[in-house]
């Protein structure tokens, strides 16, 4: 009976844990949006890895382009290879540092919702829509070597007392497939409207 | 039993085995302040050694803080600054700079800190203004494209391809990692981490909309000016998010229309922060004379089988992982239960011996002594994912110093676990 005590102990922390705590529901950097909104924001959404960093500065800022290699277009038609400019990153003896822009390991796979740079900047460059909340780190589960995805945003679920409920935003640990079927179904579903 | 009974048995010993695996231990508190591993950002010095905390330079006898903010707005109907005042006229510009004179005025309320206004009333410099429109990212100084020119600004009227949709303000912050180096016109730097520039943009096109404390309750939809603002000021003084969630520094803010945490007041102006902020400022900049808030609390995170870690690559020649990475380390006050203070935790440098280590040391504090603390230890994988605490993780080792490392993957295979 210990495991089942331990779980309780620990659902029971949770839960007061949660209790105290007031709801939050927004990003101090970002407005949320749900997986309608960001798929119908970004001109691209792709599985890719990521091949390269680099850093380099442009109208008084210092950019890294990250390149990654495409592996499967969910939407869109993205080349092979794309390069992703984030704001922050290293360049010479100096750091540019912006809190919450997502940065990326080589290797590192992961789905992103892109869109073009605002105002045509860096020649139609890709960024990242609304930064955490179009990125989608990608893991392999160890038991199961299912590839699995959690949006840098997600959030954890969320007690409320009032209801008595958990409440879940974000989409945290689903399945890869789970995630592309939704992707593709609002892509589908904004297509329709006219 | 039966096969299955026997597979829901094993299923759930490897449960409880998975949650016993972590643990705190060598748990002791000492008042003795030690260099702390705090959610903060580290920059490796170029010329070799551990990493050193990213902060300003508010030392005792430096120059005052430097800080502006542009009065250049948003020609846009509706405007994106909603306030009291009228639109366009100087009151309006009065109210906004209230606002941002509170926001500052939250973290100078922090007591036991070099930023404190009461201990150090010239510790921040006067807040100017000015009307260039990109004052956050100023033109090339001589021909050099820097974009540093010293002065921490606020800009509400800047373009920035940032931008993306969603994006509703960011901090950027120029780093140093030598002393007397020059970026643009901004002094030399003192010390390497030192933020020798640090500004905060916001969304200007309309897409976001802001209110000033006393314009919230007219614009529901506006988010509070007063709580990004001083969000971002953490950033500037040099907090990484916090894994907290009554933290200001938490990555999440309220939704439009509310305010995070209490309004400051005479009797508490930092009446938002969570202690957590509290301990975060004091971990930066500490007063020397504050005989409080000196207590700290230290240790490491181990699995309970050491076999768990081999997977784990060296991360510098001979150096192997040995302790857990990127727990987050919480203490709460046995009294009231409220979280006073957490962390980062899972590497320690010897500044004799560097590059670091990741052997899951972890330091909290400071913290008010005198009081009993219970520590857990969680896993990045709720709110707070491991990608938030990217900067603080990537500055712990640097490509081109010497000697190098490479920081190890932030570790989530455990649960949360509670010591005593």
């Amino acid at each position: 009976m210990k495991p089942a005590l331990i779980d309780l102990t620990s659902i029971s922390f949770v839960i007061a844990f949660a209790l105290v705590l007031s709801p939050l529901a927004q990003s101090t950097t970002l407005a949320p949006l749900s997986l309608a909104q960001l798929t119908a924001s970004a001109a691209a959404v792709v599985h890719a890895e990521c091949t390269d960093n680099r850093a380099m500065w442009r109208d008084g800022e210092i950019w890294t382009v990250t390149s990654f290699r495409v592996l499967d277009n969910w939407k869109g038609n993205s080349p092979h290879e794309i390069q992703v400019w984030m704001i922050g990153g290293r360049a010479g003896p100096i750091t540019s540092y912006v809190p919450g822009a997502p940065r990326f390991r080589i290797g590192e796979e992961a789905v992103l919702f892109l869109e073009p740079a605002p105002s045509g900047s860096f020649g139609g460059a890709l960024s990242i829509t609304a930064w955490g909340e179009g990125t989608f780190r990608i893991r392999r589960d160890p038991r199961t070597d299912e590839m699995r995805v959690t949006q840098d945003t997600a959030i954890t679920p969320d007690f409320d007392p009032s209801s008595h409920t958990f409440r879940e935003t974000g989409i945290r640990n689903w399945p890869l497939a789970k995630l592309k079927a939704r992707v593709m179904a609002a892509e589908s579903s904004q297509r329709r409207m006219p | 039993m039966n096969h299955k009974s026997r597979r829901d048995f094993v299923r759930r010993w490897t449960r409880m085995r998975a949650l016993a695996m972590i643990f705190a231990f060598l748990f002791q508190c000492t008042v003795v302040p030690l260099a702390s591993a705090y959610v903060r950002d580290f920059t490796v010095p170029a010329a070799g050694g551990c990493p050193q905390p990213q902060h300003q330079n508010v030392a005792i006898g430096s120059p005052p803080l430097a800080r502006q903010w542009s009065t250049s707005l948003p020609n846009i109907n509706p405007s994106s600054i909603v306030t009291v005042a009228a639109q366009g006229t100087p009151m309006q510009l009065n109210e906004i700079e209230a606002t941002i004179q509170q926001a500052y005025a939250i973290w100078s309320g922090v007591s036991g800190t070099l930023v404190n206004a009461s201990s150090f009333p010239n510790a921040l410099g006067t807040l100017g203004r000015t009307t260039t429109q990109n004052a956050c990212s100023p033109d090339p100084v001589n021909g050099v494209q820097t974009g540093v020119d010293g002065v921490n600004t606020i800009c509400f009227n800047q373009n920035s391809a940032a931008f993306t949709t969603g994006v509703l303000s960011f901090t950027r912050i120029m780093v140093a990692d030598a002393p007397s180096q020059v970026f643009g016109s901004a002094p030399p730097s003192i010390f390497p981490g030192q933020i020798v520039d640090a500004d905060i943009c916001f969304r200007n096109d309309g897409q976001a909309t802001f209110a000033t404390p006393g314009a919230l309750a007219t614009a529901p939809g506006a988010y509070d000016l007063e709580s990004l603002v001083a969000h971002e000021l953490g950033h500037v003084f040099g907090l990484d998010h916090s894994g907290v969630w009554r933290a200001i520094m938490f990555p999440f803010a309220p939704s439009p229309g509310t305010f995070f945490g209490d309004r400051p007041s005479v009797s508490a102006p930092d009446a938002p922060l969570s202690d957590d902020d509290r301990a975060g400022l004091r971990s930066l900049y500490p007063d020397p004379a504050d005989t409080t808030d000196v207590g700290f609390i230290s240790g490491r995170i181990l699995p309970a089988n050491p076999f768990a870690l081999a997977d784990f690559p060296a991360t510098s020649p001979g150096e192997y992982v040995t302790g857990i990475f990127g727990a987050q380390i919480v203490a709460v006050d046995a009294a009231t239960g409220s979280v006073v203070s957490a962390t980062l935790g899972g590497w320690t440098c010897d500044a004799a011996n560097p590059p670091p280590r990741f052997d899951g040391s972890y330091t909290l504090g400071p913290l008010p002594i005198g009081h009993s603390y219970v520590i857990y230890a969680e896993p990045f994988v709720g709110l707070v994912q491991p990608a938030d605490m990217a900067g603080a993780a990537a500055g712990v080792c640097a490509t081109g110093a010497s000697p190098s490392c490479t920081v190890p993957a932030v570790n989530t295979s455990f649960g949360p676990r509670l010591r005593p």
